[in-house]
C-alpha cells in the first residue's frame, strides 16, 4: 500500500533520515517507535506531504505522494503539535476537516464529541493539552482515511481517555478497515494494538517486523551467572543486570526447543521481554548493529 | 479537481462571514458619513474630497477604497497564516491550495468591485441630495462619464493586481518569517540613502502609483495582466516550497 524507497531528509547539515526503505501493507496497524529526535515526526510529515523530502520515492497505491491530491486524499495525519494555527475554534477545525476529507463521517464525529465530552465552542489554544489531543483523535478517526497517522496520540490524555481511544480505534478499524500508523512512547499500553512495529535508529529503519515475531525472539534469562553466561556467549545479548551471583540477561535471538530445555535444566528461568523494554534495550545499545 | 473544489468551498465559507461583516460596517459608516455631512457644518467634508476653484467635491463611498485595501491585505495574510497550515495539515496539496487562492481571489475582488462600483454610481445622487458637490473624477475612471461596467472592471483589475502582489508578500512572509522585514528594511535603506537607490526607489514607487491610478485602456490592461501573471508565478513557486510551521512566527 505504502512504499518508501531510499528516502533521505536533512535539516541544513543535520541528517535526519538516511536511505529509509519501507513497505506497509493494507489494513494493518503499525507502531512507529524510536528515541526522541530520531526522525519519527519527520518521516510521518514527509509521508503526509507536510514537509519536503530531499530525495527518494514515496508511493501510496502506486501513486507518488508528494503534491499529488489523488494519493493525499487517502491520508490523514494527526500531529502532536496541532494544526499550525493559534486562535481557531474547535468547531471551525472540525468543519474544515468535514469539508476537506472525502470519506469524513459526520455522524461518527458527533458521537466521538459526546464520548470524549469535548467542548467544540472553545478556541483550540484555550483547550487543555489533553483536549487538544482529543480534537486530533476525533479528526483521525472520523476522517476514515485509508492511511491514518497518529503522531503521539496520547499526549496529555489521562489513562481512561487513552484506553477509550485504543478501544474506539480497534472497533473502528474492525468495521472500517484501513492502515494506521501510531507513533508513541507509551509502548506497553499499545502493544496489543500493533500488528507490526517499525523501529527507527541512527537515521534508518532498524527493525520492521510483526510484534509476535519480535516477542518470540525476546527473552529474559534469570539465574546464576556461571550457568547463564556460557550458554549465551553465541547469542545476541541486548541487556545484562547482575545481582551478586545472579544475573538477568536479555537476549534477542531465536531459541530452539532444545536450548529452552537446556536453560530449564540449568535452573534458568525464561520469561518474555515486554515490548517497551525490548525497544529500550534495542535502541540504547550502540553495539547492536544488526537484528537477528 | 475534487480537492480544489473542496478547498475553494472552504475558502468561500471562511471569507463569507468576514465579507458580510465588512460591508455591513462599511454601509453603516457610509450612511453615518452622509448624515454627518448633512447635519454637520458645511465647511467640513467627511469622506473623500478634493477642491477646485473654491468648490469642494465629495465622495463618501470613495473613502471605502482605503478600507478595501486594508481588508485585502488582511484577507491575503489570513489565507497564508491560517488557512494554509490547516488545509495542508488536512492533506491538501500546495498546488491545489494555490489554485483555490487564485479562484477565491477572483471571486472576492470581483464581488468587492461590483459592490463598490454600484455604490460609487449611487454616491453622487446622495451627495447632491444632502447639498454637496459630488466627486466624479477618480483618475482611473469617471463616475459621470463612464458606464458602470467599466467602473466595476477598473476596480476589479485594480483589486486583483493589488491582491496578487500582497499574496506574494504573505507567502514569502510565512515562508521566511520576520527575516522578510529585515530584508525589506535593508533594501529600503539602500533605496533611500544612495543616489542610484533613490532613482530606482522613485521609479518603483512611480510605477506602482501609475499602475493603480491610470485609466485602463488595452495597453494598460495588458500591463496589469502581466503584473498579475508575474505575481502569481512568483506566488506559486513560493507556495509549493513552503513547509508547514507548527506555530506562528
Amino acid at each position: 500500500m505504502l512504499e518508501i524507497k531510499d528516502l533521505n531528509k536533512s535539516y541544513g547539515n543535520t541528517r535526519v533520515l538516511t536511505d529509509v526503505n519501507l513497505d506497509l501493507e493494507e489494513d494493518k496497524i503499525y507502531g512507529l517507535l524510536g528515541r526522541n529526535g530520531v526522525g519519527k515526526t519527520t518521516l510521518l510529515s514527509i509521508i503526509s506531504n507536510q514537509i519536503r523530502k530531499n530525495s527518494g520515492e514515496l508511493k501510496l497505491y502506486g501513486e507518488e505522494i508528494f503534491e499529488n491530491s489523488k494519493a493525499l486524499e487517502n491520508i490523514c495525519i494527526v500531529k502532536e503539535k496541532g494544526f499550525g494555527v493559534a486562535e481557531v475554534k474547535v468547531k471551525k477545525i472540525l468543519e474544515t476537516a468535514r469539508i476537506l476529507y472525502k470519506n469524513w463521517d459526520e455522524e461518527y464525529k458527533n458521537l466521538l464529541i459526546k464520548e470524549f465530552n469535548l467542548n467544540i465552542k472553545k478556541k483550540y489554544n484555550k483547550l487543555s493539552r489533553g483536549n487538544q489531543t482529543i480534537v486530533g483523535l476525533i479528526i483521525g478517526l472520523a476522517s476514515r482515511a485509508k492511511l491514518t497517522i497518529f503522531d503521539e496520540p496520547s499526549l496529555g490524555l489521562d489513562a481512561a481517555f487513552r484506553y477509550k481511544f485504543y478501544n474506539l480505534l480497534l472497533e473502528d478499524v474492525e468495521s472500517n478497515p484501513r492502515t494506521v500508523i501510531i507513533s508513541t512512547h507509551l509502548i506497553d499500553e499499545v502493544t496489543n494494538l500493533f500488528e507490526e512495529v517499525i523501529i527507527l535508529k541512527d537515521e534508518r529503519v532498524f527493525i520492521k517486523d510483526e510484534v509476535n515475531n519480535l516477542m518470540k525472539k525476546a527473552y529474559f534469562l534469570n539465574g546464576k551467572s556461571e550457568n547463564i553466561l556460557p550458554l549465551v556467549k553465541d547469542k545476541n545479548v541486548i541487556h545484562k543486570e547482575e545481582f551478586g551471583s545472579s544475573i538477568i540477561v536479555g537476549i534477542f535471538d531465536n531459541l530452539s526447543g532444545e536450548e529452552k530445555t537446556l536453560f530449564k535444566n540449568n535452573n534458568i528461568e525464561i520469561s518474555p521481554i515486554p515490548l517497551q523494554k525490548l525497544f529500550i534495550y534495542l535502541t540504547e545499545n550502540t553495539y547492536i548493529k544488526e537484528v537477528v | 479537481m475534487e480537492s480544489i473544489k473542496r478547498t475553494v468551498k472552504l475558502q468561500i465559507k471562511d471569507t463569507k462571514k468576514s465579507i458580510i461583516a465588512f460591508w455591513v460596517i462599511m454601509l453603516t459608516v457610509n450612511i453615518a458619513f452622509y448624515l454627518m455631512n448633512f447635519y454637520g457644518r458645511t465647511n467640513i467634508n467627511i469622506g473623500m474630497s478634493t477642491g477646485e476653484n473654491g468648490l469642494v467635491f465629495l465622495s463618501v463611498v470613495g473613502s471605502n477604497l482605503m478600507a478595501i485595501t486594508i481588508f485585502l491585505v488582511v484577507y491575503s495574510y489570513v489565507m497564508y497564516y491560517e488557512t494554509f497550515p490547516i488545509v495542508i495539515g488536512f492533506s491538501v496539496t500546495r498546488k491545489d491550495f494555490f489554485s483555490s487562492v487564485v479562484i477565491d481571489n477572483l471571486l472576492v475582488t470581483f464581488l468587492f468591485a461590483l459592490i463598490q462600483g454600484i455604490l460609487l454610481k449611487i454616491d453622487p445622487l446622495v451627495v447632491r441630495a444632502i447639498g454637496r458637490e459630488p466627486l466624479f473624477d477618480f483618475s482611473f475612471f469617471n463616475i459621470q462619464t463612464d458606464n458602470i461596467i467599466f467602473i466595476i472592471f477598473s476596480l476589479f483589475i485594480g483589486n486583483i493586481v493589488f491582491v496578487s502582489a500582497v499574496n506574494v508578500l504573505a507567502a514569502l512572509n510565512y515562508k521566511i518569517g520576520f527575516k522578510l522585514w529585515i530584508i525589506f528594511g535593508a533594501i529600503a535603506s539602500l533605496l533611500m540613502f544612495t543616489r542610484s537607490g533613490n532613482i530606482i526607489g522613485n521609479t518603483i514607487l512611480d510605477f506602482a502609483w501609475k499602475a493603480l491610478n491610470t485609466r485602463v485602456d488595452l495597453f494598460h490592461f495588458l500591463k496589469l495582466g502581466l503584473i498579475v501573471l508575474i505575481c502569481n508565478i512568483l506566488g506559486y513557486f513560493i507556495t509549493i516550497n513552503i513547509n508547514i510551521k507548527d506555530k506562528w512566527t
